[in-house]
Parts: structure tokens; C-alpha cells; sequence
């Protein structure tokens, strides 16, 4: 193996949420993604570590760059990665999420990369198949590889995740990003604030370990770093917020309210951006403020990590039955 | 020849007179013949140890759903009586939300035919309050009662207009019949999976406040009020309901209420790590309510306890498709 193998285990057959690791496991897989963000500079990207290997990229929800993200890292790795789009096919004709589960698994991947617009549908997945499962998105729940990558790049421009102080901006309700990264950011002992209108918080989600703000100039007052999440239309049943207008008036981010965040603080969004929307364009643009594209940037090194942990200890299988 | 039981050593118990004392109990050609402190078999005769447990009246389930007509793949009144008998319900009291809905007279006679041809436990029923239970207009409450239905109710769903509601109460008192209400504001119910608060938030679920269910309730209770209908409210799980009803009754109102075992026995922590077969209606709720729950049995402010039996196949039980 050419990079190496780290001391630390990974004792988790699948990754569907950052609840439940460790601040030792975090830190493993952002030192695994280090190597990775230097192989992916070089110009011959490819190694073999995952030769022999299949990942199914199984999306039940639209995606481009997660999906991509993640084809990527299983080819940087050597892997067999398909892409399988199911809101298409075999839902359309009435097939089960376990029965679609269940035909895959029977073709033998070794991983299941999986997105789903439910919370919850990717852990009941995970029960039924004998293969290792990453969580790519689950409804409103989680998004791990999305926090790791955030933490990542924090860890990079930072230098430390430890007493950042990080603001988590806008539609909190229905982002499994949120979740993931305020797990991960408890977990590697950073403060972490939300800053949002009340109809886009969900009910106390103080105990999850944030402190609420509803005002930008007071939440993003002192931070380190900016999260900028987008809001998620498509998940609105209703009205949550009266108009776009409104929304970027209180809750954009533009140098305005920019200005009471410390002075090197980051701006961060998972995107897709909708710019003047939860984001001005100069602020998304702002080569020394944004961490925007390279946020996209450790989303693959972050996904090859997850990849090598996971398909370590892989044994043979017995024949589909 | 006359034939024999004696059933020894029991708690002997019967609500209706007050009884409840250890004792022994006789049995002759299928009637009691002798109850007290210690019997002896006459002749020949079998004798039962009861061995402490409890010998009582069978049991009448105030609300049950069987699916027959409509859904028989889920249950029919032979699996439904035969899971009744075997835990000693010998009378059941069916909801109208089958297909059809009982909202004719034809089909009240129907479910009375099916309950003497599957001859287990009695099998009664409710009719629909409204026209196939779209919550408009009013079915034939005297016709129907004079076929056999026991009470009026949408059944799993509120009637949600209070013009409705009220014309029901009303109406329902000029034959001195039974209103019975799902209570929850289907508004507040739609947005949710489960109960809101913190494991919804931690989840990634859309929260149903239990404020759905006071709302109602308070409402239905000013109709109650002014119509003088008979009121009975299904399945409380709230505190601030029981409250309400509390109050109600000891300002003379003519309502009754009811719960189920689930929410004195179980709290909203049981759908966990997504256990879709605790997802009921009214949701789970949190421990405050569980307690006042059991309270408002203690003090008598719930009148009874229904098992609210509602059969799905599993495949409806799991979260999505």
C-alpha cells in the first residue's frame, strides 16, 4: 500500500453519520485525507489501493457534485465505481428500497455509496446489505463526508478545529449538513453557533449543543468561521420565509454583516450556492475570505479516506443466497 | 350429564360489581354457577389452577381498526377476533375508515353479519360522522344507530371544520348519540413523522407538536359547550389535553376520553434509531406526557383504555419506498 497504513483503526463497518465516532477516529480520517490531498495535486492521480473493488454510487436524490465527488475518489483509488440514478428506474416501477438493495447486493459491491431524500432510508439499507455503506445525504439527518471535508479544510486554513468559534447560517431545519457538522465540531471541542429565523430551526436544537442566535450582526459577532447554508426549496412544504428579498435582507451573507466576524474569519458553503440568495456573489467570490472551492477540493481526498478506511479488512464473501 | 370447571386459586374480578377478591369459580354447562372463597367439584369435572391470575369478565376494546371491508391483506374480522379472544377481548368496537367507509346502513349490517359468521369475539362498529369521511357532510346518525352503530367518528382523522364539528354535536344530541374525535389539527399533524423536540431534531424527522392535540381538544370542548353533544375524545397523549378535559369535567361538560397502552407504556425515544413500528397516530410522545398520561388514569380523567389495534402489512411499516 502506498500510503501507508495509520496505526489508529476504524472500527465501524459503514459511515452513516459522524454521531457515534470518536475525536480519535475524526482525526484519523482527516490525516488519511492529508495524503489524499496531495496525491490528487499530482498529474498521475491513480493508485491501486482499491483494485478489484466496486463501488455503487447509488443515488436516490439528485446529484451532481457528491456524486462526482465520490466517483473520483473510488477511481483515484483504483476501484470499479458505477453510478446508478434510481429516482429513474426501478422506483418508478414500484420496486422497494430493499428490494433494490437487495439486487445489488447480490452483484457483490464492496461499497454502497448512498443518497436518499429520506432521513433514516440509508441506515435501514445498511441493515439489510452484507457490504459497507457511506452515507452520501439521508433526508434532513446526515451528511458525514460533507462535515469531514468541512473539518478538513478548517484544519487546513486554521491550523486546529479546538475553541474555533463557528457560526452555522441559515435554513438549519432541513440541512443534514447542519446536523453532521455540529456533530463533528462538538466532537473535536470547537463552539458552535446557530444563526437562523425560527421557522428554519427545528425544535431544540439548543441540546444539540448550539448556542441560537436569530440575528446575524449578534451571531456572526467574534466567529471564526462562516457557514453559509442553502435554502432548501425544495424541501419546503409551505412558506418558511415570506420572500427572497426579506431572506437576503436579515439572513445573507454580504460584507455587511460580514464585518463583526473576526477578521480572517471563513466563509464556507456546502453548495450548490443560490448567490443573493443566503450569499452575496463578491462575499462568495472573495479569494481571501472564501473556502468555497476548496471545500470542494478536500470533498474528494475526505471520500478516497473514507473509501481506504472502509475497505480495509475486507474478506471474501459467501455466494448470494 | 352436566359438564364441569373449576378454575382455583384466581383474582376473582368484576368491575361491574365491585368484586375483587382471591377465590375459586365454577363453571356448569358454560354458565357460572358458583363463585367464593374455596369450591370443591361435585362429580367428575376438570380443575384449573389459576395459579393468581386474574379471572374476569372478557373484555371490551372501545376502538379497534379491522380491515375487512378493503384491506384484508392487512386484516380481516377472523384474524382480527381471533388476536381479540386470544387476549381476552371478547367484544370489539370497530372504526369506519374501511372501503367502503361505513357510512350506509348496509354496511353496518354487513360488519353485524361478519361478526356472527366469524363467531369469536363480538365485533360492533362505529359509523362515519361524515360522508365517506371527507369531513363535510353529515351521515344518517339516526338511521345508522338505529342499524347498530355505537358512536359517529372520521375515525384516524379529525373533523377538522368546526362547522361540521359543531352541526355533528348538535345533531347528534337531538338522538342523545356519541361524537367521537381523532384530536389533532391535521395542519400541525401534516408537517410531522414524529413527535417534535429533540430526538425529531437529532433524526432529521418534521416534529408534530403535542400542541396539535390541545388545540383540538380545547376547540371540540367549546363546541361541546354550546351544543351539549356528547363528546368522546380517542387516544389522549398530551398533558396540556388532559388538562383541558380535566377541567371540562369538572365543569359538568359530557365528555369521556380514552388512551392507548403505547402512551402510558412507551415515549417518543422508542422510534430511536428509526423503528418505523413505532410510528403510531397521535405520535409517541415525550416522558412529561407518558406521566401525565398515567395520571390523568390514576385520577380518572381517562375513562378507559382502547387498544387502538391498527393492522398494516409490513411493508407499509417500513419508512419509504
Amino acid at each position: 500500500m502506498s500510503a501507508g497504513t495509520s496505526s489508529l483503526a476504524f472500527p465501524h463497518r459503514h459511515l452513516l453519520g459522524i454521531e457515534g465516532l470518536s475525536p480519535d477516529e475524526i482525526t484519523l480520517l482527516l490525516d488519511r485525507s492529508e495524503i489524499y490531498v496531495e496525491q490528487s495535486r499530482q498529474v498521475d492521480k491513480k493508485q491501486s489501493l482499491l483494485r478489484g473493488r466496486t463501488v455503487i454510487n447509488l443515488f436516490f436524490e439528485n446529484s451532481t457534485r457528491t456524486r462526482t465527488s465520490f466517483e473520483l475518489a473510488g477511481k483515484r483509488l483504483g476501484g470499479d465505481v458505477i453510478n446508478m440514478s434510481v429516482q429513474a428506474s426501478s422506483i418508478k416501477k414500484g420496486e422497494t428500497l430493499i428490494d433494490t438493495a437487495m439486487t445489488l447486493t447480490a452483484m457483490h459491491p464492496d461499497v454502497l455509496v448512498v443518497r436518499h431524500p429520506e432521513s433514516g432510508a440509508v441506515q435501514l439499507l445498511a441493515e439489510k446489505v452484507d457490504c459497507a455503506v457511506i452515507n452520501a445525504g439521508d433526508g434532513s439527518h446526515e451528511h458525514p463526508t460533507q462535515a469531514l471535508l468541512d473539518a478538513l479544510t478548517i484544519r487546513r486554513r486554521k491550523g486546529r478545529l479546538q475553541g474555533l468559534s463557528v457560526a452555522i447560517c441559515g435554513d438549519i431545519l432541513h440541512s443534514r449538513v447542519a446536523r453532521s457538522n455540529i456533530a463533528l465540531l462538538n466532537i473535536m471541542g470547537a463552539r458552535v453557533r446557530v444563526v437562523a429565523p425560527r421557522t428554519l430551526l427545528p425544535a431544540e436544537i439548543e441540546r444539540l449543543g448550539v448556542e441560537v442566535f436569530h440575528d446575524m450582526t449578534a451571531g456572526l459577532a467574534g466567529v471564526d468561521i462562516v457557514m453559509m447554508l442553502r435554502l432548501q426549496t425544495e424541501r419546503f412544504h409551505g412558506s418558511f420565509v415570506p420572500s427572497i428579498r426579506e431572506y437576503f435582507h436579515f439572513f445573507g451573507l454580504d460584507y455587511a454583516k460580514l464585518a463583526v466576524a473576526k477578521p480572517d474569519a471563513l466563509i464556507m458553503h456546502p453548495g450548490p450556492m443560490n448567490r443573493g440568495v443566503e450569499i452575496d456573489t463578491a462575499v462568495a467570490d472573495d479569494i481571501d475570505r472564501s473556502a468555497i472551492r476548496q471545500q470542494v477540493e478536500m470533498g474528494v481526498a475526505v471520500r478516497m479516506a473514507c473509501l481506504e478506511v472502509l475497505t480495509r479488512e475486507l474478506s471474501n464473501r459467501a455466494p448470494a443466497k | 350429564m352436566t359438564a364441569r370447571s373449576l378454575f382455583r386459586n384466581a383474582r376473582l374480578l368484576d368491575p361491574a360489581t365491585g368484586l375483587d377478591r382471591p377465590g375459586d369459580l365454577l363453571v356448569e354447562d358454560g354458565r357460572i354457577a358458583a363463585l367464593g372463597g374455596k369450591l370443591t367439584l361435585a362429580g367428575e369435572g376438570e380443575t384449573v389452577d389459576c395459579a393468581g391470575a386474574c379471572l374476569a369478565p372478557g373484555l371490551i376494546d372501545l376502538r379497534v381498526e379491522l380491515r375487512e371491508p378493503g384491506a384484508e391483506h392487512q386484516e380481516s374480522m377472523q384474524s382480527g377476533a381471533l388476536a381479540a379472544v386470544a387476549g381476552g377481548v371478547t367484544t370489539m368496537v370497530a372504526l369506519p375508515n374501511t372501503d367502503p367507509v361505513i357510512d350506509d346502513m348496509a354496511l353496518v349490517e354487513f360488519v353485524a353479519r361478519r361478526s356472527r359468521d366469524v363467531s369469536l369475539a363480538r365485533i360492533r362498529t362505529y359509523a362515519a360522522a361524515t360522508k365517506g369521511l371527507k369531513g363535510r357532510e353529515l351521515t344518517e346518525f339516526g338511521l345508522l344507530a338505529g342499524a347498530g352503530a355505537l358512536a359517529f367518528t372520521d375515525g384516524g382523522q379529525a373533523i377538522a371544520d368546526a362547522v361540521v364539528m359543531r352541526r355533528a354535536l348538535a345533531y347528534a344530541r337531538t338522538f342523545d348519540l356519541l361524537v367521537m374525535q381523532h384530536p389533532e389539527e391535521p395542519s400541525l399533524a401534516a408537517v410531522g413523522a414524529m413527535n417534535e423536540g429533540e430526538v425529531a431534531t437529532r433524526l432529521g424527522l418534521g416534529g408534530i407538536t403535542p400542541a396539535a392535540e390541545v388545540i383540538m381538544v380545547e376547540r371540540d370542548l367549546r363546541l361541546c359547550e354550546i351544543t351539549g353533544g356528547r363528546l368522546h375524545i380517542a387516544h389522549v397523549s398530551t398533558a396540556a389535553a388532559i388538562e383541558a378535559i380535566r377541567q371540562a369535567k369538572r365543569h359538568g361538560l359530557p365528555v369521556t376520553c380514552d388512551t392507548a397502552p403505547h402512551y402510558f407504556a412507551l415515549n417518543e425515544t422508542a422510534v430511536g434509531d428509526y423503528r418505523t413500528f413505532a410510528k403510531v397516530s397521535p405520535p409517541l410522545r415525550g416522558e412529561s406526557d407518558r406521566r401525565a398520561v398515567v395520571a390523568g388514569l390514576k385520577d380518572g380523567t381517562i375513562d378507559a383504555i382502547a387498544s387502538d389495534h391498527s393492522p398494516h402489512d409490513q411493508d407499509s411499516r417500513h419508512c419509504c419506498r
